[in-house]
C-alpha cells in the first residue's frame, strides 16, 4: 500500500528502491547523446531528456515535476536557437528508457522509477557539462542539473538518503 | 569601496564576465574557487549548529567541499559574515550565498576540473536547501532553476 507523506510523496520501500538501482545499472551511460565538442547536439539531447521527463511526470499523474521539466525544456529551447541550430518541434514522444518505465509506473513504483530517471538526467548534465563552452549556457545546465538533484529531496520518504 | 573580490564573494562573478563587462579581467580560478570555498567553510560552521542528524550530515558535506576546493587550489575568500537570526534561516541565507558564487564560477572558471566541482557543490547545495526549506515548512523545490536566489 502506498503511503503518503506530508509532502505529498509516496515513500520508497526496499523493494522499490532495489528496483530503482537495477534500472540505474540497466540506464544508458551517463551522458549519452552528449556529444563532446558539439554544443547544439549535446543541448539536442538534452532537450530530449526534459521533454521525455516532462511527458513521464505528466503520465505519471507528478504534475508538479513535469511541470518544472518543461520548464528545463523551455530554457533550452531558445539556446540551441541561438546556436544556429533549429530546436525539434515539441511532439510527444515515443518514451524509453527510465522515462517510459516512469510513465507506466504505479503505485509503489512510482516514485523508485522517478528517482531513476532523475539520477539519470543529474548524469547527463554532469557529463554535458564539459561540451559547453559559453558560459551562460554552462550555468543554466547546472541550475537545471541543481533542480534534478532537489527533485531527488523530494522524492526520498528520508532526503538526506538523496544525499550523493 | 566595494572590491573585486567582494563581488565575486558575494557571487557577482558573473557582472565580471558578463555582458557590458568584457572589459574588466575575469578573476583567476583560485579566486573564484575561493568565494564558494570561505562559503562552504562557514557552512561547515552553520550546520554544526543545527540539532539532530540532518545537522551533522550537512556538516560533513561542507566540510567536505571546502576539502575537494581546497585541493582545487581555491584561495579563500574573507568569511562572509554569519546571518544573525533562527539557525535554519542562517543556514540556509549561506547556502544561498555558497550555491550563487557557484554559479559565478561555473560560467567563468577556465579550468574544466574546476567548473564541474563548482557545479557538484552546486548541485549538493541546492539539496541541501531543499532539506532545509523542508524543515522550515516551506516548498523545498521553489523554482526550477536554483541558483540561490531568494523566492
Amino acid at each position: 500500500m502506498s503511503h503518503r507523506d506530508p509532502r505529498g510523496l509516496t515513500p520508497v520501500s526496499r523493494r522499490g528502491a532495489l528496483a530503482a538501482a537495477a534500472g540505474l545499472l540497466l540506464a544508458r551511460p551517463a551522458g549519452a547523446g552528449a556529444q563532446d565538442g558539439d554544443p547544439a547536439g549535446t543541448l539536442r539531447a538534452l532537450l530530449a531528456r526534459e521533454e521525455a521527463s516532462a511527458q513521464a511526470y505528466r503520465s505519471a499523474g507528478m504534475a508538479r515535476l513535469a511541470g518544472q521539466e518543461a520548464e528545463h525544456a523551455r530554457a533550452l529551447r531558445p539556446q540551441l536557437e541561438a546556436l544556429g541550430q533549429p530546436a525539434p518541434p515539441a511532439s510527444r514522444r515515443t518514451l524509453a528508457g527510465a522515462a517510459q518505465r516512469l510513465a507506466t509506473a504505479a503505485g509503489d513504483d512510482r516514485d523508485p522509477a522517478a528517482i531513476a530517471l532523475e539520477r539519470e538526467l543529474v548524469k547527463a548534465y554532469r557529463a554535458a557539462l564539459g561540451s559547453l563552452d559559453d558560459p551562460a549556457l554552462r550555468r543554466t545546465a547546472a541550475t537545471i542539473m541543481a533542480s534534478h538533484a532537489q527533485h531527488l529531496v523530494v522524492l526520498h520518504r528520508d532526503p538526506l538518503r538523496a544525499l550523493g | 569601496m566595494i572590491t573585486r573580490r567582494a563581488l565575486v564573494a558575494a557571487g557577482a562573478g558573473v557582472l565580471l564576465a558578463g555582458c557590458g563587462a568584457e572589459a574588466e579581467p575575469v578573476p583567476p580560478d583560485a579566486e573564484l574557487l575561493g568565494a564558494v570555498l570561505a562559503a562552504e567553510r562557514a557552512l561547515a560552521g552553520a550546520y554544526a549548529l543545527l540539532e539532530g542528524r540532518t545537522g551533522g550530515v550537512l556538516a560533513a558535506r561542507a566540510r567536505s567541499h571546502a576539502a575537494r576546493l581546497e585541493q582545487a587550489g581555491a584561495d579563500p575568500a574573507p568569511a562572509p559574515a554569519s546571518p544573525a537570526g533562527e539557525p535554519l534561516e542562517a543556514a540556509l541565507a549561506l547556502q544561498r550565498r555558497s550555491m550563487a558564487a557557484c554559479v559565478s564560477a561555473v560560467g567563468v572558471v577556465r579550468s574544466p576540473a574546476g567548473r564541474t566541482l563548482a557545479a557538484d557543490v552546486l548541485t549538493a547545495g541546492a539539496q541541501h536547501a531543499a532539506i532545509l526549506l523542508t524543515r522550515l515548512g516551506r516548498d523545498p523545490v521553489p523554482t526550477a532553476f536554483p541558483r540561490g536566489q531568494a523566492p
